[in-house]
């Protein structure tokens, strides 16, 4: 019985593995001819390859380089949302944020007002928050639960540990928080797109909004977003508007 | 021309909970009232109001021709001096007020005596003083009325004897009054007062509070109406546009219900701390100015009027300052609570260099009449004016901006920062106005404005910054970019430790019962053992192993049997097999068989003769009656 | 006393007064059509409702801006609704304004345009016959005659003008009404009367783009003709003597209107030496007491206020 078990496992396995090494194969080769398109000067090609490369494996680096070839390109929007997911991947990619810096401040565009635990949810990548929240749930599980079944007495570095990892697991709900409504933060993906009244083709024309606002998605209704901009809300197209999280 | 065939609004009629209109609402309070018919009717017989004035529809040669048309002032009539207590009898520890009144100008008393000569043991505090004037032979008479407050511990009559005043320079004696304090209260009649009640107590700076002035119905239910309403205190202003009269039953203070002539007015604090308000106004009798809506009963004395200067005890309000923090853009001193309809354009397409108008309505229940216009943006691609001040209209003030295009290269007109601060949530609110879609078309510009136009939208060269070069690798990657803890098979593995130590403790709780109940525990591993020997039996029996069945069958026997004792089943003996069998039935088959399989093993292992053990085959099936029957008492 | 005997004396002559009064007096004040203000908590609903009240009562304004705020709260169950009411009083809207609008159709009636296209064809001919013959009465007799027809060419191009400008305001106002109706039908599909109204809407647009192209048509036709005229006149005035044009004849100077003014506007007279009057609504506010006013900042914060003092009294 448990050997048909493992040799399932395994079947299972050895199906799965040439798929995720595909994957990983084609975000290699695609994103080394987006970097030599780029370099090549074919900055559209090059944000095609890169594209490709994202969509068969999230990556920040992959995310950076699509930015830099969209910004080339003169598409603002997308190149800043491309930025947006390389820092939404990894923090501390100073490249990322310093081209943000410059869209920005070449396009007179806003940065998405966040708020305080928002802030914290962006000192760490996602994974890294959830990773340590669980640990913290697994070793104060652990330590309250595992002595009592193998009837040890609970000693007092065990309780203080318990103790820190309760307090590490209060201290990451706010980052926890803060990715969430992180989520619905997205960016106008081309320049002077009428915003609409309400969410029908033929809807009438609020304002038009510029390529790489800042905004968030509040709800949805078939393809359309329902998008709060700093001063103005109003309905948009999930293609005319991309959330940072790809949702 | 054009006639659509348009169907009908949808639905038939607006939906549920319509908002009722005031003149359905007057209609149904006055079927409910019948005695307002009454009041309503001797109003109308009684009093003959000026018709109120509008400013806003009067020409300039119109408002000359009224100021021209005012009565003149009389300032030759004689001061005839009264001074009077109110109530002239008291009794001891209430209160009354020493009243002294004049038939002259305020500003004409040039000397009052620094300490009113009073009866010994009677205490005069200085209260409130006021003026109106009154219409006597075609001209406007003064009159000028000063309050003393007066405490009276003992009993006795209390005399202020006659002093001397100066009015206009000449000295004017003041007649002497007489106050009579009892040591009972036999039922008199209270010092009419008047009740000050602020809508709220705790207000921000600059935030308009409504704040009624009654005047109690007094005995008979007979109402005075007040004018020359007037609240004393520093540190606010008083709207005396939105002045409201009323005669309706209130709750006062005392928690006392009555019928009281209320002067609804607001009031804006703009100095912070704590505010001591007091109110004062002359009794009218039935004589009042602008509009007056009476609701429950009440009688409205008859006669001239009385014109006696009533007070208010002073309130505090206490004022906060407004937050410094959380202050958003375009706050400009707007406190309440309000809404803005979309924004207006007079047209929708402009040639650049070309005013088009840009207005907006703001809606709040509170008064607007202070309400302040956001200055107009100054931006490069758009040059704005605010026009005039915010045009009021019932519960809305619009915002009118004349808004010019300086390039074509603009698709919206810009955004006017607006908020205002919500006492009721105490922060700031965003409630700027909108970016509204324009198409601006191009101008034919001179070179000259042309180069202008671009001097000022290029903006000054900045600092040369260059966009980072690729990043060399993948870097950190992730399977996608919706966050770890939010994907559906990280929920999954977050619940496998809780499984595991779920079932852990399971195991644990499991452990401790058995230790808890050797017995059951005894018996439940032999159930298991004899169910494992059984099948054994079974396939001795079927391949016709005699000596296998054989040791099988006694093994069987003795795991069945061990419980019962309890011991170790290897050490039972036929005997203590036999012993658990019934009396009756030891000697008959079943003992028989037992017997058999005991004999057949022990001599296989104690005889030096091979024992025959072919004819043991046969007693399976009442074997397998015992086995089962062995079984069924573990 | 006395009042209470007048009272009983009086007492249904003063009811009947009293009744008349407030009935006439509730009538003034309270019109019976008008939907009252909304406070600032109006629900979308309490907004469409009193929307729908307007649009019956024939306030197109009002009703758009308030259904406009319905549409706007976003209040999925209403918005198709509130949608469907915009529509019918955009297209009320365009209506009215087409009847308001100048009826341009008459000059750009086709034979109208060419009966003006064969006067311009027959004044540049007699003109190329005046400038040939050099004869100079026949040149002021030509000159006079292409400067009429090309005034009657130039008022007619105006007036097409005019009307081509009206009815795109009413285009605007209808296509805006279709796509309204569109909407409400795509967020409640069942709603058969939206499909129908924006087909309707859609047809009547149809018509109006058909009647704009024959507009501009005729008003391009014309203005070709006008230019073409125009430079005839301006080579014949060339060839012309001064002292031999005729009084008021018709000129390249007096064809230009001034430059940020509309033909038949005058210039304001000067103010220079008018006496300042104070206004009606100043008076009032001077009357009225002082008020804040927008430039009057109130405190923020502890800075630049003080305790409230006690008043003190008269100091006689």
């Amino acid at each position: 019985m448990n050997l048909w078990r493992l040799t399932l496992w395994g079947f299972l396995l050895l199906l799965v593995r040439p798929v995720l090494a595909d994957r990983q194969e084609l975000a290699e080769s695609s994103f080394q001819a987006g970097v030599a398109a780029y370099r090549g000067g074919d900055f559209s090609a090059a944000a095609r390859a890169f594209e490709n490369s994202a969509g068969a494996r999230a990556a920040a680096g992959t995310y950076q380089n699509l930015g830099n070839a969209e910004w080339q390109a003169g598409r603002v929007g997308p190149a800043i949302l491309a930025w947006e997911r390389a820092l939404w991947l990894a923090p501390a990619i100073t490249e990322a944020r310093e081209n943000l810096q410059l869209a920005r401040d070449t396009a007179q565009l806003a940065a998405p007002e966040l708020t305080w635990y928002e802030v914290i949810s962006t000192w760490l990548p996602s994974g890294w928050w959830a990773i340590i929240t669980a640990l913290s749930l697994w070793l104060v599980a652990d330590l309250l639960v595992l002595p009592g079944i193998f009837r040890r007495r609970r000693a007092g570095w065990q309780q203080a540990l318990a103790a820190l990892g309760l307090t590490l697991l209060l201290l990451t709900l706010p980052a926890h928080a803060g990715w969430h409504t992180r989520s619905n933060i997205g960016f106008v993906m081309e320049g002077n797109l009428p915003l609409r009244l309400t969410p029908t083709e033929q809807a009438q024309e609020i304002t038009r909004v510029g390529a790489g606002e800042p905004g968030r998605c509040e709800r949805r209704y078939g393809n359309y977003c329902f998008v709060r901009f700093r001063n103005t809300a109003g309905w948009l197209t999930r293609e005319e508007f991309k959330l940072i999280s790809g949702r | 021309m054009v006639k659509p065939s348009i169907t009908g609004p949808t639905p038939a009629t607006p939906l549920a909970d319509a908002p009722r209109s005031g003149w359905v609402a007057s209609r149904c309070f006055f079927r409910r009232s019948p005695a307002i018919l009454t009041l309503a009717g001797l109003l109308v017989s009684t009093v003959d109001p000026l018709p109120a004035q509008n400013f806003d529809k009067m020409s300039g040669d119109q408002l000359m021709s009224l100021m021209r048309s005012a009565p003149q002032l009389a300032t030759d009539q004689a001061v005839a001096p009264a001074a009077t207590f109110d109530p002239p009898v008291i009794s001891v520890g209430a209160k009354a007020v020493y009243r002294v009144t004049l038939h002259a100008l305020d500003e004409a008393i040039t000397r009052w005596p620094d300490n009113t000569p009073v009866a010994a043991g009677l205490g005069l505090t200085r209260g409130a003083q006021g003026m109106l004037f009154t219409m006597g032979a075609g001209k406007m008479q003064p009159v000028t009325v000063v309050n003393f407050h007066v405490a009276a511990p003992t009993a006795g009559v209390f005399v202020v004897p006659s002093y001397v005043i100066e009015i206009y320079g000449q000295p004017i004696t003041i007649p002497e009054a007489r106050l009579q304090v009892l040591a009972a209260d036999p039922g008199l009649a209270p010092l009419r007062e008047l009740v000050l009640d602020p809508a709220r107590t705790n207000v921000y700076v600059g935030e308009p509070v409504r704040l009624r002035v009654l005047s109690p119905a007094g005995e008979n239910r007979s109402v005075q109406m007040l004018s020359q309403v007037q609240l004393n205190g520093d540190g606010f202003i008083t709207g005396k546009a939105d002045v409201r009269q009323q005669i309706a039953p209130v709750r006062l203070p005392s928690g006392e219900t009555r019928t009281a002539f209320i002067y609804d007015t607001s009031l804006t604090p703009f100095a912070q701390g704590s505010l001591n308000i007091s109110a004062q106004g002359f009794t009218s009798g039935n004589q009042f100015g602008g509009q007056i809506i009476i609701q429950g009963g009440a009688v409205i004395p008859a006669g001239p009027p009385e014109f006696a200067l009533l007070e208010a005890a002073p309130v505090t309000l206490n004022v906060m300052p407004l937050p410094s923090a959380g202050r958003l853009p375009g706050f400009m001193g707007a406190i309440g609570s309000f809404t803005r309809d979309t924004p207006q354009l007079s047209a929708l397409t402009v040639q650049a260099g070309d005013p088009v108008k840009l207005s907006v309505t703001i809606r709040s229940r509170a008064s607007l009449s202070h309400l302040a216009m956001p200055p107009a943006p100054d931006t490069p691609a758009w040059q704005g004016f605010a026009v005039g001040s915010p045009t009021l209209g019932g519960n809305t003030a619009t915002f009118t901006y004349t808004l010019i295009p300086q390039t074509d290269q603009t698709a919206a007109t810009p955004d006017i920062p607006f908020s205002y601060f919500d006492p009721e949530q105490g922060a700031y609110v965003d409630l700027s106005i909108p970016a509204v879609p324009i198409q601006v078309l191009p101008a034919a510009v001179t070179a000259a404005t042309n180069e202008l136009t671009r001097g000022a939208a290029e903006p000054a060269p900045a600092k040369k910054r260059s966009l980072s070069g690729l990043a060399p690798t993948l870097g950190t990657t992730a399977g996608s970019l919706v966050p770890l803890q939010e994907r559906g098979w990280f929920c999954l593995v977050e619940v496998g430790p809780v499984l595991l130590l779920l079932a852990l403790w399971l195991e644990s709780r499991r452990r401790q019962f058995w230790e808890q109940h050797p017995d059951l525990y005894r018996r439940r591993e032999a159930r298991r053992a004899l169910r494992r020997e059984r099948h054994t039996l079974q396939q001795a029996a079927q391949a016709g192993d005699a000596r296998a069945f054989a040791a099988s069958a006694v093994q069987a026997l003795q795991i069945a049997s061990a419980p019962h004792f309890p011991a170790e089943p290897r050490a039972l003996v036929c005997g203590d097999v036999l012993q658990l069998l019934p009396e009756a039935e030891r000697t008959r088959a079943p003992g028989s068989v037992i017997r058999q399989l005991f004999r057949a093993t022990e001599a296989q292992d104690f005889s030096a003769n091979s024992p025959e053990f072919t004819h043991l085959l046969a007693l399976q099936s009442p074997l397998n009656q015992l086995l089962a029957e062995l079984e069924a008492r573990l | 006393m006395m009042v209470r005997a007048l009272y009983h004396q009086f007492r249904w002559t003063l009811r009947l007064g009293g009744w008349a009064v407030l009935v006439l007096g509730g009538s003034l004040v309270l019109p019976a059509e008008t939907a009252p203000p909304l406070p600032a908590g109006a629900t979308p609903r309490d907004w469409y409702n009193a929307g729908t009240v307007e649009l019956r009562a024939g306030k197109l304004a009002e009703a758009e801006e308030l259904l406009q705020n319905s549409v706007g709260s976003q209040v999925a169950p209403i918005q198709p609704l509130a949608l469907y009411n915009l529509g019918c009083v955009r297209v009320a809207q365009g209506t009215d304004l087409l009847k308001k609008s100048p009826d341009g159709t008459g000059r750009a009636n086709p034979d109208h345009v060419e009966m003006l296209a064969g006067l311009a064809d027959d004044a540049s001919r007699r003109i190329d016959e005046a400038i040939a013959s050099e004869n100079e009465q026949k040149m002021i007799s030509a000159y006079l005659r292409g400067g009429g027809v090309r005034r009657e060419i130039n008022a007619a191009t105006k007036a097409v003008h005019q009307a081509l400008e009206s009815k795109k305001q009413v285009l605007a106002k209808w296509q805006r009404a279709a796509g309204d109706f569109r909407s409400a039908a795509e967020l409640h599909p069942a709603d058969g009367d939206a499909t129908f109204n924006a087909n309707a809407t859609e047809k009547a647009i149809a018509a109006l783009i058909d009647k704009l192209n024959q507009l501009e048509r005729a008003g391009n036709k014309m203005k070709a003709a006008g230019k073409q005229l125009g430079d005839k006149l301006k080579q014949l005035k060339g060839m012309m003597p001064m002292p031999n044009m005729p009084p008021g004849a018709p000129g390249e100077d007096d064809e230009e209107d001034m430059p940020g003014m509309h033909p038949g506007e005058k210039e304001g007279a000067g103010k220079t030496g008018d006496e300042m009057k104070i206004s009606p609504e100043e008076a009032a506010q001077l009357l009225a007491g002082f008020k804040l006013s927008g430039e009057h900042r109130l405190p923020l914060g502890k800075e630049g206020t003080s305790k409230p003092q006690d008043r003190k009294g008269k100091t006689w």
